[in-house]
């Protein structure tokens, strides 16, 4: 079972397919031709996380009606598949997401499916970087079942992009939530045959450009070649983390004829900005890492939209860093001099403060040898001011 | 009703542009400035406006105007400080994230001062590249790899933490292990290789210019160059004692064109295995500048991570009232370098408009390069053929057979399309059945492997021009003849 919501969508809709690899059964012995992997809670909790939110908040905030919801996720210590919760909150067995259920699950996820309609993939688990052969891959969760050839259980990420590009929907979003990093294993296989779960045919993209108009494909890729993503034991992965703040609410940054818009640059300006305007001085490092994303369509491509805007973070600091923590800070909205918020001297740095996007501000340190207030017009999602 | 002037300094390089009022709402504009183009105007009403820039390496610039009834104007500049000041050029186009006001130095176990656009959230390519090659991971599931393949280096031990990732170890093993912190200098030598039409010999040009600075090499090839009918094409490289180095073809253009060895990318050979991605994240060792600005525009969007309006940029008048692609596809004899950088602008942005019969001559008229071919191949793949030529996989795998043969690559791009073609329609390569004396010669897609960040030109680390990394594969021959050499010490170039 993989399908946890459907509806018509006679005009379109947006059809999702989410793979959680928490676990590798297959992978916990090293041998030859399959290393160690092992089982990350991170990637279950980022499809639950991911799931609950399109079946909850994020429902009517695409520009059509979700159609439906593929998904194949199973957990360190639930290695056959899982319950995830419907819509109605009963619960659902999904698959795990082995290469054969990942097969299926993409079929169905594009069973007629039309230029209207958009796309969005989601993978979490672990994958694999293999140089001079293949590009980004994920790891199925029976890699290894087959140790002599355990590449029939990859999935090659780029090759599938690559070929849905040349499908019909003209809007696609993927979200590459796994490392890109090489074991020995993979560097040693001469001649790696993953699965791009899709053909690519010659010319087929532009025969679908001139049928079905332009292409507005993005990319997200949470590691950068040869790098490792990440996630904390019990919490969703690093990427979701900063992907489900933006989109509940910090990227809603653009509004186009009364509806606040999340495109892909005001995505990745939230996911960038995340570390400093919401993550734990202790966690700033861990949130900060790049930005991977891509993407050649004409116009700006949308994503999630909502009735109100974003608030914006407004983040007052110092040079040197501990120099602030001596001032008393203030935060005004003029010409009313109530503060919307302040903090005495010796408090937490830097300092954060909740506003309204695209006012003006004042932001007045006090230290022991005087004051200085700095002006500012409050620019989302986060807006610096350095003492 | 008043307008509002949006514009940009000449040689700033492309930007991505959005226009809102003050609160946020999305104001139709046209969506590309560059160097053809760096003044838009719009119709507005009166009232305050925000102008949102984005450039080609993911920076973002932000102007407020007030619109009057007389009108308004936003102007970018890039007057805030580059990283060093032989950047500016460099930064002003774009090529390189500028320093946001304030940010603090890291500490010294930094390798790279590069790292500081990261920590100011800018996502340029050195940014991104260095950020994860120097970030420290936290607790967190990980692959958790068998013993006795992972050998930390000598760089490593200095690292902040530990890299868990034994392919960079793999590479390490192939590269020269340069200790950054030691007390005593290591000379390097510049080095030029032109082909000759069968092979890569030295060569020293009188007329290429080198300049040693701080933390730079600036290596600059006037315009008189010999045209390029019959061209001779050319790489350079900054080489160790060893002969290791990044080595890299510099397409010559009509125009001059200026290739900046960096003294912080040349010392982080740590990032020496970054592969590619359309957005091109490798560490940079050299900035690419060539003075034609459409061709450094082309450059810089090239290696973006994606750029809304960048077709525009094929049909905005030059100042010779020309297209700035199809002007430089037009000049294929006289300029072939500038007609494949032109013709990869248009493979990625628009393929259809690139006619099937330029691409052919490019392949007839520059055989050498491997650029030719390789775009033709993909644009049967991603456009069709036309009347005279299928797009059967037959015939696009005879041309990246074709591409295979040829010495030269002139960009990354080219490399990484070959590589993803390849992979796709073959020729696939063949189990060797003899041992011979002669090396096997490297897969394009082992150059990426390799690869470095030289602003979109070919460039990877290794001892000569098609030869990767430092394991010696032919006898290692004396360096007799080099442009100059150059001393590196705690990351300060001097003679």
């Amino acid at each position: 079972m993989t399908r946890v919501f459907e509806q018509d969508a006679p005009d379109g809709g947006v059809r999702i397919l989410i793979l959680g690899v928490g676990s590798y059964p297959n992978a916990k012995v090293a041998r030859p031709t399959v290393p160690v992997l092992d089982d990350l809670s991170s990637a279950t909790q980022s499809a639950l996380d991911l799931l609950d939110r399109l079946l909850g908040p994020w429902r009517g905030r695409f520009d059509k009606p979700i159609r439906s919801i593929d998904m194949l996720a199973n957990a360190p210590g639930s290695p056959d598949g899982l319950e995830v919760p419907d819509e109605n909150g009963d619960p659902l067995e999904v698959e795990a997401p082995t290469i054969a259920a990942i097969v299926e699950a993409k079929k169905r996820w594009l069973k007629d499916a039309g230029p209207k309609d958009m796309l969005i993939f989601y993978a979490c688990g672990h994958g694999f970087w293999v140089p001079s052969l293949v590009g980004r891959t994920l790891a199925a969760s029976d890699f290894g079942e087959d140790p002599d050839n355990p590449w029939t259980a990859v999935v090659a990420l780029d090759d599938f992009q690559l070929a849905l590009g040349e499908r019909a929907p003209r809007s696609q979003w993927l979200f590459f939530d796994c490392c890109a990093n090489t074991p020995s294993e993979a560097l040693k296989a001469t001649s790696p045959r993953p699965n791009a779960l899709l053909v690519t045919m010659a010319g087929e993209r532009q025969v679908m450009i001139e049928l079905h108009g332009p292409l507005e494909q993005v990319r997200f890729a949470t590691s950068t070649i040869g790098a490792q993503a990440y996630g904390k034991d019990g919490r969703a992965s690093r990427f979701m983390e900063t992907l489900l703040e933006a989109c509940d609410g910090s990227a809603y940054l653009i509004d186009h004829e009364d509806e606040w818009w999340i495109d892909s640059q005001t995505l990745g300006r939230s996911i960038l900005s995340f570390g400093k305007r919401i993550a734990p001085t202790e966690e700033e490092d861990y949130f900060t890492f790049p930005q991977v994303s891509e993407t050649d369509a004409e116009t700006i491509p949308r994503f999630m939209r909502r009735a109100t805007p974003s608030d914006c973070i407004l983040l007052a600091r110092s040079v040197p860093a501990y120099r602030l923590s001596e001032a008393h800070l203030a935060v005004t909205c003029p010409p009313d001099p109530t503060p919307l918020g302040e903090q005495p001297a010796g408090g937490d740095t830097p300092f954060r403060q909740v506003v309204a996007a695209w006012d003006h501000y004042e932001v007045t340190a006090t230290f022991p040898e005087g004051s200085q207030t700095r002006p500012k017009r409050a620019q989302p999602p986060l807006t610096e001011v350095v003492f | 009703m008043p307008q509002i002037i949006i514009g940009t300094r000449e040689h700033m390089g492309p930007l991505t542009i959005q226009l809102l009022t003050d609160r946020g709402r999305a104001v139709p504009a046209p969506a590309l400035l560059s160097s053809a183009r760096h003044e838009i105007k719009v119709r507005v009403p009166e009232g305050d406006y925000v102008v949102i820039g984005t450039r080609p390496n993911g920076q973002t610039l932000t102007l407020e105007a007030r619109v009057d009834r007389n009108g308004g104007r936003a102007f970018f500049s890039a007057e805030d400080a580059s990283p060093n000041e032989f950047m500016r050029d460099a930064t002003v186009l774009g090529l390189v994230p500028k320093l946001s006001e304030g940010v603090e130095h890291f500490p010294d176990w930094s390798p790279s001062r590069f790292q500081l656009s990261t920590r100011t959230g800018v996502s340029g390519d050195a940014s991104r590249a260095l950020a994860a090659l120097v970030s420290a991971p936290s607790a967190g599931t990980a692959i958790s790899f068998t013993s006795g393949d992972f050998s930390p280096g000598a760089l490593q031990s200095d690292a902040p933490s530990q890299i868990p990732d034994p392919k960079a170890s793999f590479v390490w093993k192939s590269l020269a292990k340069y200790d950054l912190h030691a007390p005593e200098a290591q000379r390097f030598w510049i080095r030029e290789w032109v082909y000759d039409g069968s092979r890569w010999r030295d060569h020293l040009d009188d007329r290429t210019s080198v300049h040693v600075g701080d933390g730079y090499v600036r290596v600059k090839w006037p315009t008189d160059v010999e045209p390029y009918f019959g061209p001779q094409p050319r790489a350079i490289g900054l080489v160790s004692e060893a002969g290791f180095g990044p080595i890299v073809h510099v397409p010559q253009f009509r125009s001059a064109m200026d290739i900046v060895f960096l003294a912080d990318g040349v010392t982080s050979v740590i990032g020496a295995d970054r592969v590619t991605n359309p957005s091109l994240l490798k560490v940079p060792v050299a900035l690419a500048m060539p003075e034609d600005p459409a061709l450094a525009d082309m450059l810089s969007v090239l290696g973006a991570a994606g750029a809304p309006g960048a077709e525009a940029l094929v049909t905005q008048q030059t100042h010779q009232q020309l297209d700035i692609a199809f002007s430089a596809l037009n000049d294929k004899q006289a300029d072939p370098a500038a007609a494949a950088l032109g013709a990869h602008y248009l493979l990625r942005f628009a393929p259809k408009r690139i006619p099937v019969q330029w691409l052919r001559n490019l392949t007839r008229w520059a055989p050498l390069y491997a650029d030719g071919p390789i775009l033709l191949a993909q644009r049967l793949i991603l456009a069709g053929g036309s009347d005279d030529i299928a797009a059967s996989p037959q015939e696009i795998r005879d041309l990246l057979r074709n591409a295979l043969q040829r010495p030269v690559f002139l960009f990354a791009r080219s490399r990484s399309l070959l590589a993803q073609a390849t992979r796709i329609y073959g020729p696939r390569r063949r189990t060797r059945k003899l041992v011979t004396a002669v090396p096997r010669k490297p897969s394009p897609a082992e150059f990426l492997d390799v690869a470095a960040g030289a602003g979109g030109l070919d460039a990877y680390w290794g001892t000569g021009p098609g030869r990767l990394g430092n394991t010696p594969r032919w006898p290692r021959a004396d360096i007799r003849e080099r442009l100059a050499s150059v001393e590196l010490r705690n990351g300060i170039f001097s003679h």
